[in-house]
């Protein structure tokens, strides 16, 4: 199964998102940016499995803004 | 000790809020929206459930407009401050603490901003035509308190918020006295920036204060720094809560604070207040048959919040407090860092002393503390 991730604003965000996700049956996990975002610096994600198009539909429908999304092996 | 001045800071805290005050120390020691190990984050969880439960009982739109403060003069002062324009003007009540006053005071200070005070009566009818013919082309904002830390005095808040709405000026609320209280809900009454301390109705430690912001209110900042966000950035971030919440939070203050949530759900705002106003009624029951004592209003629940100020003739509210405490009765004496309400009650040269109760008081406490005042009353001022 592919993982990605969904960058966010701040840990309350990715918690949020985390919370949002686990209720429809999205596991996700609160993990700290990988490679530190060449413009903004420090930052939390979520890291998914499965499909993250259905995960940022349902994070903008619950208006969470997704920063960026890419799989495990891209970069955000 | 009998405490009874639960308006200054709730006393005893619940059990679960003092074991979640040791045990987070403990196992949520970590400096949560820091790091990425599972301390942190799970710090964050913890922190992040106690704004849902806030968001919650007073019906926030998200539970990012939660805003963790150091207390209420910290949310009062970052609503006012940020509201604040310049050639702006405020309106506010005869009430008010001075955790409204002073800031209002002091931004009135280089002519740049003014404000106007609104008599308070018990008609709430023409307490909101007070305060709609103070409002003018420059209202930048009203700031009221939901109840008055003196006397009780509950302001009709919904009334205020469709005034508000119809100028469309946004409301501050000073629910000091009131949050875990009676029943708030922000989008309801229209309340743009709710005010509360953590460690009063909402029985957590003190060192915490919420600031709920509705969705359309935007504060100006008055303290930046570090938020773990956007670190890379000079600017302090745009997004809530972040932009209000820097530098290291009172982690397990916050997470106590959301036991005593938790505590008041399990035990019920509405029964407590029961409970709290019978306290009352029976003190002010007593009273009125004591010729020795004076009470300022007449108590009723519907337009008091359950605080009772009394004196006796030949004493100050401070002499008052002092002898009680001799008998183990703790309870405040003096101005309540409320000039104002004191001089609409007339009691600027005395103060009062002050009853203020909470869901551990007992019928046993009322009833001693009248026996109490019945021997002071008894032993004339030499």
């Amino acid at each position: 199964m592919s993982r990605s991730y969904l960058k966010v604003n701040s840990v309350t965000h990715a918690m949020k998102a985390k919370n949002i996700l686990s209720a429809n049956g999205i596991y996700a996990q609160v993990v700290r940016n990988g490679n530190a975002d060449k413009r903004e610096g420090c930052g939390y994600s979520v890291l998914i499995d499965g499909d993250a198009d259905r995960a940022v539909s349902l994070l903008h429908a619950n208006h969470v803004k997704i920063l960026g999304h890419g799989d495990v092996h891209g970069r955000l | 000790m009998i405490y009874l001045d639960n308006s200054a800071t709730t006393y005893p805290k619940p059990q679960s809020v003092r074991d979640a005050l040791y045990q987070s120390t403990i196992s949520f020691g970590a400096n949560p929206g820091r790091g990425g190990y599972r301390m942190s984050t799970e710090t964050a969880s913890q922190i992040y459930k106690v704004r849902e439960n806030l968001a919650e009982m007073f019906g926030a739109e998200s539970e990012e407009n939660v805003i963790f403060t150091l207390n209420c003069t910290h949310a009062l002062n970052m609503a006012i401050k940020g509201l604040v324009r310049k050639g702006g003007h405020a309106v506010t009540s005869c009430l008010e603490h001075n955790s409204v006053m002073r800031p209002l005071e002091k931004l009135s200070e280089n002519g740049n901003f003014s404000y106007d005070t609104v008599r308070v009566s018990d008609d709430d009818e023409k307490t909101v035509r007070n305060f709609e013919r103070k409002i003018r082309q420059n209202t930048s904002f009203i700031v009221c308190t939901y109840a008055s830390n003196v006397f009780g005095d509950i302001l009709p808040i919904k009334k205020l918020g469709l005034l508000a709405k119809k100028y469309k000026i946004p409301l501050i609320v000073d629910a000091a006295q009131a949050a875990g209280i009676l029943d708030i809900d922000m989008k309801r009454d229209n309340i743009s920036c709710l005010c509360m301390p953590g460690h009063k109705g909402l029985y957590g430690p003190a060192g915490t204060g919420v600031l709920l912001l509705s969705d359309d209110t935007h504060l100006d900042t008055i303290v930046e720094g570090g938020t773990g966000s956007e670190s890379k950035s000079l600017i302090q971030p745009s997004f809530l809560p972040d932009r209000f919440e820097c530098g290291t939070q009172n982690t397990a203050g916050i997470i106590a604070l959301g036991k005593g949530i938790e505590f008041l759900k399990r035990e019920k705002i509405s029964s407590i207040h029961d409970r709290e106003c019978f306290l009352i009624e029976s003190l002010y029951g007593n009273f009125l048959k004591d010729k020795d004592v004076i009470v300022y209003n007449k108590f009723d629940r519907k337009k008091f919040v359950p605080i009772l100020s009394f004196n006796f003739a030949d004493r100050t509210g401070e002499e008052t407090a002092s002898l009680l405490s001799d008998y183990g009765i703790a309870l405040r004496g003096g101005f309540h860092c409320n000039p104002m309400a004191h001089e609409h009650y007339g009691t600027l040269s005395t103060g009062t002393a002050r009853v203020s109760v909470s869901a551990f008081n007992r019928k046993n406490d009322i009833n001693y503390l009248i026996n109490c005042i019945n021997k002071i009353a008894k032993s004339k001022k030499v």
